[in-house]
């Protein structure tokens, strides 16, 4: 056989992205409490969910959004590395459920952290058959000072991480404030309020290099714009770059807020979009419909 | 020549395996990645809690049937598969839409009906061989939730984009 062929197939198996790994660094805005309350919070500049409750911790639930699909490996489980602002007794577990059966998961606990960011990582967590993975964590209360999740990374191996363009529904975005008057119609997320009210868009990204981003919206408040901030955020402190754009004028038609070109981030840093969604006008909610973002390699 | 044809025919295999592997996308999700539609339902009823996540599943705890939003990260581009895998112990009427919307265009719609009524554990497959190529489409899938069924995750292949 000619060398140059064999050179081919080599380049070719070693270029071939289902020997590459994957890593997806998910917001905390992904996440919500396990059962409803109206206590937890969601800060509006870094995404992060936390425990707004003075008398008792609270579980927090965080899906994972995987590439794999038709099986998981046999072996070695990716791992996960977790960014905790602690403060107190705190655990979190990740499981991974196949359909039926019993569940597997490796538990992550911490008997005596001291107040701050930590991040943890679980090296191995089980093999199963074909599964959702998901973690759970237990947030201390209030205490004069939030404990929170700030975000979660995961690397898979068996697939690829290079440029990357997705977009996400508007019913990805959370309210910052449980209580808030915003509905979830399909799939976009409305303001019912008088009040012009903000969520978090959580963005889970396969790098953190360069990206653009768009934010569709219906803006039909003439007194008021939509006005987003794109944020990159360092989970160690908290710190960000920020981005901001905004609607003009209202119009029953679709507009765009564009974030072209996000250059400023951080080595490990979540992303996420903030947004004020204006107030009903005259029974004309503004929507917010969906993001596009457009990650570099 | 029979080494030769060997070599050969792993090295086709091997490029279109790779080709395969450029040119689609995977993602799946735990059911509870979806978010209960509206919290209105009806005159007579009103959801003032939020839906179970029990075991990263979507659970519906109501009496009523209740709309599920589950979002999906889409990459621009067409379906190639797209699975629910649900648990319904009552046995009743599962339905699941599968839908793409042009986000720059919202009034574009295609969707696509899915329907369980066997009790227990089941799969539901979406047919999506007329599925369109929007240029920015939101993909997500809209469930009707019996009371006491579960979202237990939907995977999706999606066609012409990277593997992310």
């Amino acid at each position: 056989m000619k060398r140059w062929l064999l050179g081919l197939l080599g380049l070719i198996l070693l270029s071939n992205p289902l020997w590459a790994d994957d890593i997806k660094w998910h917001s905390a805005a992904v996440g919500m409490p396990y059962f409803l309350v109206y206590d937890y919070a969601l800060s509006s500049t870094s995404g992060r969910l936390e425990n707004n409750n003075p008398d008792w911790a609270m579980y927090m639930h965080f899906p994972i959004t995987s590439d794999y699909i038709n099986a998981l490996p046999t072996t070695t489980m990716p791992s996960i590395h977790i960014n905790v602002a602690l403060d107190g007794a705190y655990s979190c577990n990740m499981y991974a459920n196949p359909d039926t059966g019993s569940s597997s998961y490796t538990a992550l606990s911490l008997s005596d952290p001291t107040t701050g960011y930590e991040q943890k990582t679980w090296s191995t967590v089980p093999s199963t058959t074909i599964a959702r993975r998901y973690i759970t964590c237990s947030i201390p209360k209030y205490d004069g000072e939030r404990s929170g999740v700030s975000g979660f990374r995961m690397y898979e191996t068996g697939s690829d991480h290079s440029n990357d363009k997705k977009t996400y529904t508007g019913s990805m975005c959370r309210a910052i404030n449980p209580n808030d008057g915003l509905r979830i119609q399909t799939p976009f997320i409305y303001n019912v309020d008088t009040i012009s009210r903000t969520v978090f868009c959580p963005i889970v990204s396969d790098n953190t290099g360069d990206l653009d981003a768009i934010v569709y919206v219906y803006d039909t408040n003439p007194s008021v714009n939509f006005s987003c901030t794109l944020r990159d955020i360092n989970p160690t402190s908290g710190s960000y770059y920020s981005y901001s754009g905004s609607s003009s004028g209202s119009s029953d038609q679709i507009q765009a807020i564009d974030f072209s070109s996000v250059t400023s981030h951080y080595t490990n840093g979540y992303r996420g979009i903030s947004c004020s969604i204006p107030y009903e006008y005259n029974d004309y909610q503004s929507v917010l419909a969906g993001y596009v973002v457009n990650e570099q390699s | 020549m029979l080494k030769k044809g060997f070599f050969l025919s792993l090295m086709i295999v091997t490029i279109a395996w790779s080709l395969h592997a450029w040119g689609s996308d995977s993602k799946n999700y735990p059911g509870s990645m979806c978010v209960l539609k509206e919290a209105y339902l009806n005159e007579d009823y009103w959801i003032t809690t939020d839906i179970g996540r029990a075991n990263g599943t979507f659970y519906n705890e109501y009496e009523v049937t209740v709309g599920a939003v589950c979002p999906m990260l889409a990459d621009e581009i067409t379906y190639y598969s797209a699975n629910v895998v649900v648990d319904n112990p009552s046995g009743a009427t599962f339905e699941c839409r599968l839908i793409s919307m042009d986000l720059e265009n919202p009034a574009n719609i295609w969707l696509e009906y899915s329907y369980e009524y066997d009790s227990g554990v089941q799969e539901m497959s979406f047919d999506v061989s007329d599925d369109p190529s929007y240029d920015k489409p939101l993909h997500f899938m809209l469930c009707f939730v019996p009371p006491g069924g579960k979202i237990v995750r939907y995977y999706v292949y999606e066609d012409g984009g990277e593997i992310q």
